[in-house]
């Protein structure tokens, strides 16, 4: 009985040590998932953050090739891709938040690559036109110095002079000054001695003024997507998500230990109770054990009785035998005298010893007590039967 | 330390000369490093991959299984015994139509930003994943008949079994090809060891021609360790191009993207193995190299060029080619198949 609840205690112990370790191995395995979203959250963020500062780099010069820009666009392509193939995609499914920003941020970056990848033609394009307008632009007023054309020396020097500041500072009022003397620098197409090298630096200068604003304005486009702070949106709501899917984890093992108490008490009870019941029914059974001792030797009591009792009629039914054979020799017309004395001494002699054995006049008290016994024993069976 | 005691009979002690000359030496070294690192161009670095799996995608390459009739491989148009391309305008596909554009290297391929001349594609895996079931290039009804054939194949069966720990498939297939492509990287040119610091390892014509290569401002475009690759450009950028004249309709990436600002736009080709690659352009309109270089300095810089230019920025592109890796050698292992290719489902004989 003992070994049988231990083994209770053992089996709802290990359910419960089952169930928290369990619990600890799911947990543990939520936390590396965690840990690489966020992971994941991070790189991006700081991907897309490198992105921008390589745009920058390139826009003002200090890079001077497009590997670096290529190798961030191709990460956050990865990264992005990486970012749908990650456990926060299965979370998205169930989170409309999560999947609203993973949508925005995904359409965001599709956009930055997209303009990443104009600003680059662009860019390389303003590169020439800014670097060769002012050489060409020298060449020219120097053309016009020789053709002693002052308006156009003054003129191209205008324009001239305004390209090198907008390229030193970038101040829009120089834009305005070329872009306003831009248009008319054709009609000195005489006034130079290569009026060829005119119309193209008209058409460099041109060139720079439409790059810029349209480099700037990708570079505006580009910086104003705020993927940081959708990226920075999502990884709040992620975490969110997660504290209140750890905390319903937490609140569901708290059932389960008092699931478990409970079912430990109750098997503690079915246990004592159990015993108590084992030890009545063990009672029971001496006391019917007992009772069938008794009742058996009562009826080997009675038996014995009863075979006094057979052997007593078997000597009666001898002596009337006897008896019977005197009365038939007796009745016969020629008597045999000494047969049937012989007989009577027989018979004589057989109830004489009846007699000597008092068996007859103990006869009732025998089937008393054997009635007795019998009684006795149908009793115990039937105490038996009840308990 | 006579010399130096003779050039500088000065106080100075002999071993503050010693320290000066040391710095001096590791002020050149950082003056040269931050030089390359100012250039446009940049040496060609290995791409990491697998050697095995590329191995492997080099047999299915050159493998005409691949297409739809058994008769083109990608090795048929980036023949790897010509530099990677086949050296016509424009080539021809598995059914015998000629294909749009013209055919560009593989080699190098693996660090462009995006494959195809308009860019459509974004990586190698894709790219052959494409090209073999397109009906104008290799023509095979489909990836499933594709693995099928491979699957066929002894040597491919266990191949891929043992490197990838799985049977044949389609995206299998595609990485170790893609592999094999990664691994065509050409390095330690001539001009990669001269960025590196080597004066010699190019020629005085050459070191003039890279100074009116960035002059021209050919650099701002094709700059990067494949001198190119790495954006888009348009075709006409300073100056329209005559479309009738170059009897030309591609729109370029305009016909992916739509968006007008893409039209006329394409990929702005590696210069590395241009020397070996006419003709050139995404038309192969240009017959010769110095046919391409004034044609771009016309239409994309409007600067005018004299011909010695020309021949100078000629003599630095030849120094642009690294050396062939050895995996181009072709297979020598024969393949044993344990189907008939006619009894592939699809495949006609």
């Amino acid at each position: 009985m003992k070994v049988m609840i231990a083994l209770i205690a053992l089996i709802v112990t290990g359910g419960i040590g089952a169930g928290y370790i369990a619990y600890q191995h799911q947990q543990q395995s939520s936390d590396e998932i965690r840990n690489e979203i966020l992971s994941a959250v991070n790189n991006l963020k700081q991907q897309d953050s490198t992105t921008n500062t390589v745009i920058l780099e390139s826009r003002y010069g200090l890079r001077t090739d497009y590997d670096a820009l290529a190798e961030r666009v191709r990460d956050l392509r990865q990264s992005t891709s990486a970012f749908n193939r990650n456990q926060l995609a299965e979370y998205a499914g169930k989170n409309a938040d999560i999947q609203q920003l993973l949508i925005a941020l995904q359409g965001q970056l599709t956009l930055k690559i997209e303009l990443i990848e104009s600003f680059k033609s662009h860019n390389a394009i303003l590169r020439n036109s800014i670097k060769y307008a002012p050489e060409l632009g020298e060449k020219l007023i120097r053309q016009a110095r020789v053709k002693n054309n002052a308006q156009a020396v003054s003129q191209l020097s205008l324009v001239n002079e305004a390209l090198y500041r907008w390229a030193l500072h970038g101040d829009n009022k120089e834009a305005s000054v070329i872009q306003e003397n831009a248009s008319s620098l054709v009609d000195l197409y005489n006034a130079v001695i290569n009026g060829v090298a005119l119309i193209r630096y008209a058409n460099h200068v041109g060139t720079v003024v439409e790059e810029q604003e349209i480099t700037q304005g990708f570079i505006d486009k580009i910086l104003a997507i705020d993927s940081q702070s959708t990226i920075a949106k999502l990884e709040s709501e992620y975490l969110e998500h997660y504290v209140s899917v750890i905390k319903a984890s937490e609140k569901n093992l708290y059932f389960v230990f008092l699931y478990a108490i409970l079912v430990l008490i109750i098997a503690v009870y079915l246990g004592i109770k159990l015993k108590k019941s084992y030890a009545e029914l063990k009672n029971r059974d001496d006391y019917r054990s007992q009772q069938i001792s008794v009742a058996h030797r009562h009826l080997n009591s009675a038996d014995a009785n009863v075979s006094i009792l057979k052997e007593t009629v078997d000597h009666m039914k001898e002596t009337l035998r006897y008896l019977g054979g005197i009365s038939t020799e007796a009745q016969k017309p020629q008597k045999d005298n000494q047969k049937i004395r012989t007989l009577l001494a027989t018979a004589l002699k057989r109830y004489r010893l009846l007699e000597n054995n008092r068996v007859l006049d103990q006869a009732d008290d025998v089937i008393e007590k054997s009635n007795q016994n019998l009684e006795r024993v149908s009793d115990l069976v039937k105490d038996l039967a009840v308990n | 330390m006579k010399i130096i005691n003779q050039l500088m009979p000065c106080t100075l002690g002999k071993s503050r000369l010693i320290l000066i000359w040391v710095c001096a030496i590791a002020v050149s070294a950082l003056a040269h490093t931050a030089y390359a690192q100012q250039e446009p161009i940049k040496p060609l670095t290995i791409i990491e991959h697998d050697a095995d799996k590329a191995e492997l995608g080099r047999r299915l390459f050159s493998d005409v299984r691949l297409s739809g009739n058994n008769s083109t491989s990608c090795a048929t148009c980036h023949r790897l015994d010509q530099y990677g391309v086949d050296n016509q305008a424009k080539s021809i596909g598995a059914t015998g139509n000629v294909l749009a554009r013209n055919t560009p290297t593989v080699f190098n391929s693996g660090g462009y930003f995006t494959q195809m001349w308009d860019g459509r594609i974004p990586d190698l895996e894709t790219r052959v994943q494409k090209a073999v079931v397109s009906p104008t290039l290799m023509g095979m009804p489909s990836w499933d008949v594709a693995v099928e054939k491979i699957a066929a194949v002894d040597l491919y069966r266990d191949r891929f079994q043992a490197l990838y720990g799985e049977p044949v498939s389609a995206n299998n297939i595609q990485h170790a090809i893609a592999e094999f492509q990664r691994s065509l990287v050409l390095v330690n040119s001539p001009f990669d060891r001269f960025l590196q610091g080597d004066e010699n390892a190019i020629s005085e014509k050459a070191k003039k021609g890279y100074r009116w290569f960035k002059e021209y401002g050919c650099s701002s475009c094709h700059q990067g360790a494949n001198v190119g690759g790495n954006l888009f450009q348009k075709m006409g950028a300073l100056k329209p191009i005559d479309l009738k004249k170059w009897n030309n309709t591609d729109v370029g990436r305009y016909k992916i993207t739509g968006k007008e600002w893409d039209k006329y736009v394409f990929k702005v080709p590696s210069l590395r193995l241009a020397v070996h690659t006419a003709p050139y352009f995404h038309d192969g309109s240009a017959k010769t190299l110095e046919d391409a270089i004034k044609k771009m300095i016309n239409y994309q810089l409007d600067r005018p060029v004299p011909q010695k230019h020309i021949d100078t920025i000629v003599e630095f592109l030849k120094t642009l080619p690294g050396e062939l890796p050895a995996a181009v050698a072709p297979p020598t292992t024969a393949l044993t198949t344990s189907t008939t290719l006619t009894s592939v489902k699809g495949v006609k004989p």
